[in-house]
């Protein structure tokens, strides 16, 4: 069934009373198609934890366009996140690490659009990534 | 409301920062790491060594808590310099196990002009 993050906060504190030998059974790692690499996984879960990898604005329809950058970030993880079996209503935290200061404004107004109820903690940063993109995001949700 | 307490462990609890941060924090099943960063490396200015060194160090911590390399959920990669991705990726792959944590790495100035830090979220 799914959760939402409203009642997540009683399911991770059951999660947190499981005993070390169930834990130890719980890390999966989730893989959309053939994608697949030694030095990171795209999802790890444990329990009803979701870790996901960093996500670059790279692949977007306009890479030098922070709107278009973030609505495909976001889609990219709308698509990781289903295949996880959880949903971008199930966000918990959001990384967002961005080149340009300036592109905070417009960043934000396609992200409220993405998490128009109850959005998630975040944190901003400006940093530089692994593929220089105008933007990343990480995050961790609740299945 | 939980009651459980968190633990706050170390494998130097002299360690140089000690009163600042805890290098280890327990609660539930999860431990948090703070970033290691290579300063503290015997070599800090070779990426290589620099990473196997920290890697060795995040092992040691982990075991010390209960946890292990393989139990790792999540790392941050920081690089004052993205050119040594590369290099670090190299030490880096395997180190994990067979399901690598799922991982976000960034370019960024760090203490000490360190070159290389990890921070390190894994279960019990």
């Amino acid at each position: 069934m799914a959760i939402t993050r409203r009642s997540f906060t009683t399911r991770a504190l059951a999660l947190a009373s499981i005993p070390a030998a169930d834990a130890a059974q719980r890390k999966r790692i989730h893989r959309m198609g053939s994608a697949t690499t030694a030095v990171y996984s795209p999802a790890v879960q444990w329990g009803n934890l979701l870790f996901l990898s960093g996500k670059g604005s790279g692949t977007a329809p306009d890479p030098t366009d922070i709107r278009s950058c973030t609505n495909h970030v976001l889609d990219a993880f709308a698509k990781e996140l289903s295949n996880a079996g959880s949903s971008i209503e199930n966000v918990l935290k959001v990384t967002v690490y961005l080149q340009r200061p300036e592109d905070v404004p417009a960043m934000n107004e396609v992200f409220a659009q993405h998490f128009p109820k109850d959005p998630p903690a975040r944190t901003t940063i400006i940093t530089r990534t692994p593929h220089p993109t105008l933007l990343e995001m990480d995050l961790i949700a609740g299945i | 409301m939980s009651t459980e307490e968190a633990k706050y462990l170390a494998i130097n609890p002299n360690h140089p920062n000690a009163g600042i941060y805890s290098p280890a924090v327990v609660f539930g099943n999860v431990v948090y790491l703070s970033a290691k960063t290579s300063w503290i490396a015997p070599e800090p200015n070779d990426i290589r060594a620099a990473t196997a060194y920290l890697l060795d160090q995040v092992e040691k911590e982990l075991l010390n808590a209960g946890s292990s390399m393989h139990k790792v959920l999540k790392v941050i990669v920081y690089l004052r310099d993205m050119n040594d991705y590369t290099a670090m990726n190299e030490v880096y792959t395997g180190r994990f196990g067979k399901n690598a944590p799922a991982r976000t790495t960034i370019e960024s100035k760090l203490p000490k002009n360190s070159i290389v830090g990890f921070d390190v979220t894994a279960y019990l």
